[in-house]
Order: C-alpha cells, then structure tokens, then sequence
C-alpha cells in the first residue's frame, strides 16, 4: 500500500505541473458550472410558473368563495359564468392545474421534462385529445431536438472525452519520453504502478469535477436542505463515481497494449463514439423498429370513431348558439353526455397508457446495452426528470382528475349549486413521491453495473500489466 | 507532381487498417441508417395517408347535423412527409404532425413525434445526417492529423523537400489525397441515395435539385475539415498534439457548440407558455387586438359589412331568420378569426426568429450551418412546417365559411334545428396542399449556406499558409 502511495504522491506531482492537465480540467469545470445554470434557469422558470398558478388559483377560488357568500341565499336565476353553476365552476370557475414540483437535485438533468408538459390542467371537461395547456414556455423544434445543455449532458458526452484525453497515454507517453524504463527498474510491482498512476488521476479528477459540480449547484441556487437530497446527492457522486471509473478501467485496458499514444487516443475514442453515440441510435432503431410506439394519427382516429356518435350529440349541446346553458335540464344532460364519452374513452386511454409503461420498461431493460445510455437515465432518475417519476406523476392526475370530476358530477345529480362551504372541500393534489427505496435500488443498479464493467476491463487488462517490462523494448 | 504526392499519400491511407475499417465502418452505418430512415419514412408516409383517408371517411359519415354544429365536430389534416425525411429527419420529431380543423379555434398543431417517445429520441437519432455530420469530420481526422506531422517525425519531409518539391505542390497533393478519399465515400453514398429516395417516390426535379445543394453543402462541410486537419498538422509540433487539438476542435464545433447556439436562441428569444397564448387570445377576443373594442360591438359591424356587402344593408326586419343567424356566424368568425391569426402569427414570426438565432451559431459552428441547411433542403425544419400549417389555416376559413354559408342558405324555417345530409360533408371544400419549393429553403438559410463558405475559404488560406511556413525538422 505504501508503494501505491509513493506512486500517487509522484504522479500528483508530475501533474501538478502539467498545465494540459489543469486547462482541460477548468474548461470543463466552467463549462459544468455554465450548465448548471443554464439548466436552473429551466427548471426556476418552471418553478415561477407553478408558483404563479397557486397564486391565481388560491386568488380566483377565494374571489368565488367571497361571491358565494355574498350570493347565499339567493333565488336569483343562474347567469352564464356564475359561480353557483356547478357546471360552470367544474369546467373553468374552478379549474385547477397538477403539477409536479422539481425534485432536490433536479438541476443536474432537463431529463423528459421539456417534451413532457410538467403542469397538467385539470377540470370536470373530458378532453378527447389529452392535449393539455401548459405553462412551461414552449421551445422551438431546433432548440427540442438539441436538447437542454445541462450537466447531465456534459457528463454523459463530454466527460468521457475528458477523461480520455487525460488518460489515453497514461502509459504509451511513458514509454514513448522515455521514461517508462526508469519507472519499471524501480522496486515497484508493475501493476501497483500503473494502478497507482490512474487512481492518482481518477482521484484528482473526481474530486475536482465533484467540486466543480457542488459550486454548479450552489451557484443555481441549490437548497441543500430539501427533503431527499442526501439520497440524491450520493447516488449521483456514486454514480459519477462508477462512470469515471468506466473510463478510466477502459484506458489502462487500451494502454496495457503496445501501441501509441496516437492510437491509443483514436481507439479511446472510437469507444466513445460507439458507446456514447452509435449504440444509443442504434437502441433506438431497435425499439422503434421491434416495439414501435402505436400510430398517434391511428390513435387520434381510434378514439374519434369510438366516440363519434356520443361526440355528435355532445357538439349538438354545445355547438348549438341557441340553446341557453342555464336552462333546466341542460346540465344533467350535458354531464350524462360527458360521462358517456369517458367511459367510451377509458379503454382507449388505458390501452395507450399500458403501451407507454411498457415502452419505459422495455428502456429500462435496453439502458444496460451502453453505459452511456444508464448514465443518462441514472442522472434522470436522480434528477427527478426521468420517465419513472413522470409516470407517477400522470397516474396520480389521471386519479385527482377522477375525484375533481365526480365532486362536480354529484352537485350537478343532486341539482346542488356550488355554496361558500364547497371552496375548501374541492379536492386538490400533492404529489406524492416514492419512498427512497425505489430511487436507491435503481440507482445502485446503475452504480453496480459501472463498476462491473470497471472491473471486467481491469481483469482484461492485467495480465499485461504484470508484465509491462515488455513494453520498453 | 500534384498527382504523384497525392497518389502516394492515397496508397499510405489504404495501407493503414485502421482508417480501412473506419470507412467501412461509416459506409455500412451511411447504409443502416438510410434504410432505417427509408422504413420510417414509408411507416409516416402511410400512417398519414390512412389517417387522411379515415379522416374523410368519418367527415362524410358522421351523419345529419346542423352544418354549424358539424363545424364544431371539425375533422383533421396531416402534416406531409418529404421522400428526403429518410436521410435527414431534422426536427419534424418535435413539429406537429395534425392539426385539428374546427369552427371557433385555430389550432396548434399536435401529435409530435418525441411527445410519444417516451424520452426515447433523446437517445440519439440515428440518421444519415447524423452520421455525416458527426462521424465524416473524424474519419477526415483520424486520415489525415499525420499528414504533415508523421512525415516531419519521420524525417521523410527534410527528404521530400530536398528534392526540390515544393511546399505548395506538397499541400495540394495532401489535400486532393485527403478530398478524394473522402469523395470515394461520399459519392457512392450519396448516389445510394439519390436512388433510394427516387424508389420512395423522389424522382422530381425538386428533390434532384435539393439533393444537388445538399451535396454541395457537405462537400463545403467536409472540405472545411480536410482545411482545417491539414492546418493543424502542419502547424502542432507533434502528430499526437495534432490529433489531440483536432479532438479537441471537433467535440467544441460539433458536440458543445449547437447546444449552446440552442441555448443561447432560447435566453435570446423566449416563446410564451400554451396557456399564456390562449390567455392574450381570449383577452383578444374580448377586448380586440389594440385592446379598445368590445367584442359585441366589433361583431356587429362585421355584421353590418357582411350585409352591406351581400346589398342589405336597409333590409331591416325583412331579413330571412336562417340568413342572419348564418351572417352572424360569419361575423363571429371574422373576429375570432382576427384575434387568432394575431397571436399564431406573432408565435410563428417569433419561433422562426428563435430558429434563426440558433441557426446563426453557423458563422461560429459549420456543424450548426450545416445541420440547419440540411433540415431546410429536406423540407424537415420549422420553415416548410409554418408553410403547411398557414395553408391549414387558411383552408379552414374556407371550410367554416362553407358550412356556415349552408346554415344560412339551406336551414329556411327550421334555423338551428336544420340538418344537413352527407350531400352537405361531401361537397366541402377539400384541402390540397402543394410543398414549397426548394426556394423556401434557400431563403430561409441562405446564411447557412454563406457561413459555410466563408469557414471553406477562411480554413482553406490557413491551411494553404500554414503549409507554406511548416517546419521540416521537430522541435
């Protein structure tokens, strides 16, 4: 061990002066700390409009509630827009929007959270084509299909490079100065020495891309006393731990050959190119061509021919300019109308919802045929902007928006106005997030699978590198 | 001499396994990923014309209704699918890809691809594109970072040059070896291509035109990489350096660049929320674009011109209850209509003035001038989108004028309790839609295009000078 040591200590020291070494480190670093704001800036603009939303809500509920009071009593007939209407208050008066809040560390990746709308609009309508308006600010196509520039980013794809570049000679750049030959006539077990040198590395590395991460997070405004962030915090470092690892295992597996420097470096590379962008489009071909994702224009028009006799008398209620809304009858019928359409459109929606849990189980599956794709669905994971907890989250709406729809549906039954007392009864949703098992089994899935592949490339490597005597010759 | 330098920098590339192999590699990934996008582009191309056909079906049949009603059930349109989708899908992933057509309501369009993705497109796509953009640059890389660099560390570029060759000769020798290697790629590919786009159905003399531009875009692209390769190992000390720094540019140009162009025309030109759009058009509609008219008033004098304009402007009471209760509709319409089309219109101008802020990372990244050229020559970007979608609109004036004009004219006594037969649904006006032309792209990204060349010519004469000052010994 002490031998270890004394290795790391002289590598420590060769790369203190190595001004390579401490250049690429900072461009990466600022870069880290870049996307770590610019991936705040996302999510704080998410925040402030749920933020915004409570505030109108709370605002136009207190407002009805304060009508209602003011109208107690009244025998006054129902106005178009009244808050008494139950109908109305359902479907707009008291509409209400689900959101699903940023994790703790949600910073560290955009994840699906900029193509999946994260605040769902919730009334007593039953809405066909599940389109649903948002508040998020929308993006264009160009800047969609770029993806966010957040850390998850420069750590999946830019890291690796890094760590290449910091490692493709670790022992060809030995050899080829000269050196090499001096460093194995030393009293030092070969292995021990190469070992040594890329722990110094990987050690140095990961201390300074942790801290760079921390002042990211810090600097975007991290609140490093949210609930659950002690948990998120160390799956993700245990997981940057195990990528850095990766690399690192695969370089002295590269290096434990004869090669240059030069080849070395193209080969280093060449598996990145593989792993990090071939095999990720090529899993894609895969799924889209063995379990593709249903037609959404066939959807569209399955669900119209389901409905489309219910759909016409429900646009005979409503498309009629001539028919007054508060006339007796009309709002029973309206919700007979309604409610016919959702049991039409119920197996439907299941059907679609069970095909979209079995493509995110089916990703789950694939993410292990490249370490860069479990990386990223690791971060998302952490991050809380995964497929996992946006699943939770539309499970959960789909619930509230079954609790919100038959609050209404009774008073409309039961020709009930909405009075001040119903305000506070209208059921409101929180959502609920998975206990910590859940997030801690998939990310030591992740962190485990890593370091398999750590160790696979180090056992791979060693019978060359008992022997790297041979190299010098 | 030119020939014999570049011939004997060819046989040295051909010997070298490696580069072999990553030729091979790329031109077996070229096919893979055209046949993928070929499959995916008939799958769309049917998925659309089944979706069109069952759309017309169930407008035709959905039965006696009043027409104003039969606009509030409304029917859908379908973006449509470009042959040239299979080399280069560009963003239509995230464009929508129906619109809903109905009275009252200008839609968005909806159904994009990734929504249903799962975060699959997140992956990765995995295009022709793709492969060219990213994977070319570094075979260009891997060839030719030694191209001055090994011969300097080799001594053989002391000999060379002894024998009285000189360093012009020298350069255009390398730089034909490096271009006709990679020609040698290309263009077999890229007549693969041409034919399998005409076998999809391409064969127009606007997709042979487009994929003319697009073959002298990556010809510009690729050649600003051999400049730039050639530049950097003639002017690094060391061929590993060489490689490194070359490495080094291609993850900045390609890989950090266009995110951050995309990030930078997000800050720069933000877009508003769907709610706060439908937020400014109901407040449009109530209180009208310059926020002064009231929104009964403002119908009632659309009420007034309609029938000014149809002579019964002193009519009075005499006017027939259906033709009124049809002027009105029309009325109602016109309004809407303004309050949509001010707001669509301004989120169009202002996502493809975001579009053409990250197209501008181009004069900084040939990767961004490139991918945002390309998208524009296969009819796969925001612009031939905006195109569909306004033709969408304007149809559906036409379609919700139709139906109201029947009321008006057909409904006599009955008034809202008139049905119309499917005689009324089949004679509608059908939408047809013409692509635009490669002109629209041309317009579009016309300084893609220019920031490709002046990255051409600029690399070109730091190459060409680099060649001229390269050192012949290390160190």
């Amino acid at each position: 061990m002490n031998v270890f040591w004394r290795v790391f200590a002289l590598e420590w020291r060769v790369l203190r002066r190595e001004p390579a070494f401490w250049g690429t480190l900072l461009f990466f670093s600022a870069f880290l700390i870049l996307a770590a704001l610019s991936s705040d800036r996302f999510i704080s603009e998410q925040t402030r409009s749920m933020a915004g939303i409570e505030t109108e809500e709370s605002a136009r509920l207190d407002k009805a509630q304060t009508t209602l009071e003011i109208l107690q009593g009244s025998t006054e007939a129902l106005s178009g827009n009244d808050v008494r209407d139950p109908v109305w208050m359902g479907e707009t008066g008291a509409a209400r929007a689900a959101m699903l809040p940023p994790a703790p560390l949600s910073t560290v990746a955009v994840g699906v959270r900029d193509i999946t709308p994260q605040i769902l609009r919730v009334s007593s309508q039953v809405d066909q084509s599940g389109a649903m308006l948002t508040e998020s600010g929308m993006r264009g196509p160009s800047i969609m299909g770029a993806g966010a520039l957040d850390p998850a980013f420069l750590f999946v794809v830019l890291f690796p490079l890094v760590l290449i570049a910091l490692s493709y000679e670790i022992l060809s750049g030995e050899r080829e100065r000269g050196t090499l030959a001096m460093l194995v006539s030393q009293p030092v077990s070969q292995t021990q020495l190469v070992l040594g040198k890329a722990a110094a590395r990987l050690v140095l590395l990961l201390a300074l891309t942790a801290v760079a991460a921390l002042l990211g997070l810090q600097l975007a405004g991290q609140n490093w006393a949210a609930p659950g962030l002690g948990t998120s915090l160390l799956l993700f470092l245990g997981i940057l731990m195990g990528w850095t690892a990766f690399w690192f295992a695969l370089a002295i597996w590269v290096n434990s050959s004869s090669a240059s420097s030069a080849r070395n470096a193209l080969t280093l590379v060449g598996f990145w190119l593989a792993l990090v962008v071939l095999v990720p489009g090529l899993v894609q071909v895969g799924v889209e061509t063995f379990a593709p994702s249903g037609s959404p224009l066939e959807r569209l028009h399955e669900v119209r021919e389901t409905v489309q006799e219910v759909e016409s008398r429900l646009n005979a209620i409503e498309g009629r300019h001539d028919v007054d809304p508060t006339a007796e009858g009309y709002a029973k019928n309206r919700l007979a109308t309604q409610e016919e359409l959702l049991e039409k459109l119920s197996p439907l929606l299941a059907k679609h919802r069970l095909e979209q849990e079995s493509r995110t189980a089916l990703l789950g599956q694939v993410q292990y045929l490249s370490p860069a794709i479990a990386m990223q669905r690791g971060l998302e994971d952490i991050a809380g902007s995964g497929t996992h907890r946006y699943q939770r989250f539309v499970t959960q709406t789909d619930a509230y928006r079954e609790e919100f729809r038959a609050f209404f549906a009774e008073r409309i039954r039961s020709e009930k106005q909405v009075v001040a007392a119903d305000i506070p009864q209208i059921p409101t949703l929180t959502f609920q997030e998975e206990d910590s098992g859940g997030l801690w089994g998939r990310g030591l899935a992740v962190i485990g699978y890593l370091l398999g592949l750590t160790a696979l490339f180090v056992a791979a490597a060693l019978p060359n590198l008992r022997n790297i005597g041979r190299l010098t010759r | 001499m030119i020939g014999e330098i570049a011939r004997k920098e060819r046989m040295e590339m051909r010997r070298d396994g490696r580069i072999r192999s990553l030729g091979g590699v790329i031109a077996m990934l070229t096919v893979a990923a055209l046949l993928f996008g070929a499959v995916q582009t008939e799958r769309a191309e049917h998925d659309r014309s089944h979706a069109e056909e069952r759309a017309e079906t169930q407008w035709e049949n959905q039965g006696d209704k009043n027409p104003h009603v039969a606009a509030h059930y409304g029917t859908h349109v379908f973006a449509p699918t470009t042959v040239m989708t299979a080399m280069d899908p560009g963003v239509s992933a995230y464009l929508g890809r129906s619109v809903r057509v109905e009275a009252h309501k200008r839609n968005l369009a909806a159904n994009a691809g990734a929504e249903d993705g799962g975060g699959i497109s997140r992956l990765g796509t995995f295009s022709v594109t793709r492969i060219w953009l990213l994977l070319v640059p570094l075979l260009i890389i891997a060839m030719g970072y030694g191209l001055w660099g090994l011969e300097r560390e080799r001594g053989t570029l002391r000999q060379v040059l002894s024998t009285g060759v000189s360093r012009g000769h020298l350069y255009w020798g390398k730089w034909i070896a490096l271009s006709t290697a990679i020609g040698a790629l290309v263009i077999p590919s890229a007549a693969l291509i041409a034919l399998t786009l005409s076998i999809l159905g391409g064969g127009t003399w606007d997709t042979a035109l487009r994929m003319a531009a697009l073959l002298v875009g990556y010809l510009l692209y690729f050649g600003i990489f051999i400049h730039v390769t050639l530049w950097l190992s003639a002017s690094l000390r060391e061929s590993r350096g060489a490689l490194v720094g070359l490495i080094g540019f291609w993850v900045v140009l390609c890989l950090i660049l266009p995110r951050g162009a995309t990030e930078w025309a997000n800050q720069s030109v933000p877009l508003p929320s769907e709610a706060q759009l439908q937020r400014d058009i109901d407040q449009t509609l109530e209180t009208g674009p310059d926020g002064t008219q009231e929104r009964e008033e403002a119908v009632e004098e659309f009420i007034s011109q309609l029938m000014d304009e149809r002579g019964m402007a002193n009519v009075g009471l005499m006017v027939d209850q259906s033709v009124l209760n049809g002027i009105e509709l029309r009325a109602e319409a016109l309004w809407e209509d303004l309050a949509y089309d001010t707001h669509m219109e301004r989120l169009a101008e202002k996502t493809a003035a975001q579009e053409a802020a990250a197209a501008q990372g181009g004069w900084l990244s040939p990767y961004v001038a490139m991918m945002h050229l390309s998208a524009g020559l296969a009819g796969t970007d925001f612009a031939h989108h905006h195109h569909f979608t306004s033709r969408v609109e304007l149809w559906r004036k036409e379609f919700v004028t139709y139906l109201n004009e029947a009321f008006a004219e057909k409904s006599g006594n009955e008034g809202w309790n008139y049905k119309a037969d499917a005689e009324v649904w089949k004679n509608a006006p059908p939408f047809t839609y013409s692509a635009p032309s490669i002109q629209l792209a041309l317009q579009t990204h016309g300084g893609s295009f220019g920031a490709l060349l002046l990255w051409f010519i600029l690399t070109g004469i730091g190459a060409h000078r680099a060649a001229q000052r390269v050192k012949v010994v290390v160190g």
